[in-house]
């Protein structure tokens, strides 16, 4: 007997092209190439929350600034225990993941369960493609979310 | 030396902004003696960028400077690029750059208005304590964004930064369905942006009285966003070629960004204000009867009041949105043949803050020989500390916290990017 599809949706927030950044959009492609329900998404934040559903899990992978080596995975309940603002801001120019789960939270606009892993990482140059110990991590992120999920 | 009392006021480091900035005022015996708005974001140098570049990258590159107008700065440059070049874009792909800039208006305005701005008006920190008191007037907002981004998607490619733009058009001319599916969500946008503006109107509004020098874009058939010559309320009439002419730009040493004024140094003011006050009669018929309701005729003189013009606008881009996407027949050719000579072209449209002008000398091998790009931020400076000048004077006896909110709500009246005038806020006040 199958095990019954995760009614969740991942989503892989960052940009392809701007090196480490693309980690998440990196993870988003592995996942749906096995077949859970993934989207990447470029990461301004006012968006991102008009886009997760509210009626089903969700789990948010992102690449993140943080005084960590590289590579370094972090997972956050981000309902019981938000993620640090400041490691996923986007720009002066948009508002980041921080943003979009702190009004969520205002406007009581979360998902039922918001899982996010975050990735340390510090090489967004364009064209880069992502670095050794930021790729080692998109494959075990990829590994983690596959149990989280049961897959 | 005089023993009159001074006072010093200062922000250092301004809130709800696009950018890095500070305001510094000294008081002395009850006069402003000097006044900075302080724009310390580094210096991004992209003028200098796109020296030796091919002029079919300055687009793409000048798109940097911002990341919530970047079609103002793709089609400024590739205006400029046309112009030069000899080529026009019309028709279809005309209409397809209108719908894409009325994508960014709507995304822009929303952002600041209800996010940034609104909060002011109701005593509220941010948009997370508005959202706890209003949630319906945040969600509709962010609707309204949602629907903007989803206009640059569909067109540009992206939300952030479009791909999909070039000089002489677009890479790929969106298929018919996809751009006549957005007529759906538009219908429901202008609603959303009717109920939001009509909510703010109920908000006190400061007193202030300004005598603006207004300057925008003006079209003969339409409402100008990203075509027409360059007016003022004042008489000015000239084309878009004849900007330098009549402005310049300045380095002043409180500022990174350069200063902006008409050549006679006079200050003056781009953005919805200029616009609506210069082009009320071109407003699309459901936003003109929307400002009639709301009590808003030219001039309007109280920048307090932007926030309406905001609105107003919002309500006028999901019109046209609306209007160009039901229309819409894809194009035969997604962009008009482009042959590069040697030439001076310039090109300007209306960012959701202003004015923004470009223009490129090309060589004869189509590099970028020179350039200079002009964001509506720094034309709106001068004006800005004007403001200021005129709400500390009336509001002295303010307490400095209080004040320095009043100077802060002053400023964001004009939607500072202090990110693209780098190419802002800290504030001081001293009162001795």
């Amino acid at each position: 007997m199958s095990t019954p599809a995760w009614p969740g949706l991942v989503i892989g927030v960052g940009h392809p092209e701007r090196g480490d950044d693309g980690v998440g959009p990196a993870v988003a492609a592995a996942l749906a190439r096995r077949g859970v329900a993934a989207i990447a998404h470029p990461g301004d934040g006012a968006d991102l929350l008009m886009r997760w559903p509210l009626d089903r899990p969700v789990i948010i992978v992102d690449a993140m600034r943080a005084p960590l080596p590289d590579g370094e995975i972090r997972r956050f309940d981000a309902l019981a225990d938000p993620p640090p603002a400041e490691a996923f801001a986007l720009s002066s120019h948009a508002l980041g993941l921080g943003w979009a789960i702190a009004m969520g939270r205002a406007l009581g606009r979360l998902p039922p369960r918001l899982v996010v892993f975050g990735i340390a990482a510090r090489r967004f140059g364009p064209g880069s493609g992502l670095s050794p110990p930021v790729a080692r991590a998109r494959d075990e992120v990829t590994r983690r979310v596959l149990a989280e999920v049961g897959r | 030396m005089s023993d009159a009392p001074t006072r010093t006021i200062r922000v250092d480091a301004l809130t709800r902004v696009e950018g890095e900035g500070a305001l510094s005022v000294r008081v002395r015996d009850g006069q402003i003696t000097e006044l900075e708005f302080r724009i310390f974001e580094p210096p991004r140098f992209f003028e200098a960028l796109l020296r030796g570049r091919m002029y079919d990258e300055a687009p793409d590159i000048a798109a940097r400077i911002c990341g919530i107008c970047p079609v103002a700065y793709i089609l400024s440059a590739s205006q400029a690029m046309e112009d030069a070049f000899g080529a026009r874009v019309e028709g279809a792909l005309r209409d397809l750059r209108r719908l894409l800039y009325c994508g960014e208006w709507i995304e822009s305005h929303v952002l600041h208005a209800a996010m940034l701005h609104a909060p002011d008006f109701l005593g509220l920190p941010d948009a997370f304590a508005l959202a706890k008191r209003h949630p319906d007037l945040v969600t509709r907002a962010l609707q309204l964004k949602k629907l903007g981004n989803r206009i640059l998607e569909v067109i540009g490619g992206r939300a952030i930064h479009p791909v999909n733009t070039r000089v002489g058009g677009f890479y790929k001319a969106p298929a018919t369905e996809a751009i006549r599916a957005l007529a759906e969500p538009l219908l429901r946008g202008l609603d959303q942006a009717l109920a939001l503006a009509r909510a703010f109107a109920a908000f006190d509004f400061p007193d202030h009285r300004a005598d603006y020098l207004c300057v925008s874009l003006r079209h003969p058939d339409e409402y100008a966003i990203h075509e027409g010559r360059i007016v003022s309320n004042r008489g000015l009439d000239i084309a878009v070629s004849e900007f330098s002419d009549h402005f310049r730009e300045d380095q002043v040493p409180h500022s990174t960004a350069l200063w902006g004024a008409a050549r006679g140094g006079q200050a003056y003011l781009v953005g919805p204000i200029a616009r609506f006050n210069n082009n009320f009669a071109r407003l699309t018929p459901i936003a003109r009867q929307l400002a009639l309701d709301l009590g808003l005729k030219p001039p309007i003189t109280n920048p307090f009041r932007s926030i309406l013009a905001r609105m107003v606008e919002t309500v006028l881009a999901c019109e046209e949105a609306l209007r160009l996407a039901q229309a819409y027949e894809r194009p035969a050719l997604p962009a008009v043949p482009i042959t590069p000579r040697a030439g001076t072209g310039h090109g300007a449209t209306e960012a959701p803050r202003g004015l923004c002008y470009h223009t490129y000398e090309i060589g004869a091998d189509g590099r970028i020989l020179s350039a200079r790009i002009v964001p509506p931020t720094s034309q709106n400076q001068g004006r800005i500390e004007d403001d200021l000048r005129h709400v500390i004077g009336r509001n002295l006896e303010l307490p400095d916290a209080a004040l320095a909110l009043l100077c802060e709500r002053a400023i964001r009246n004009h939607d500072p990017c202090i990110s693209c005038a780098t190419h802002f806020l800290r504030f001081a006040i001293d009162r001795g």
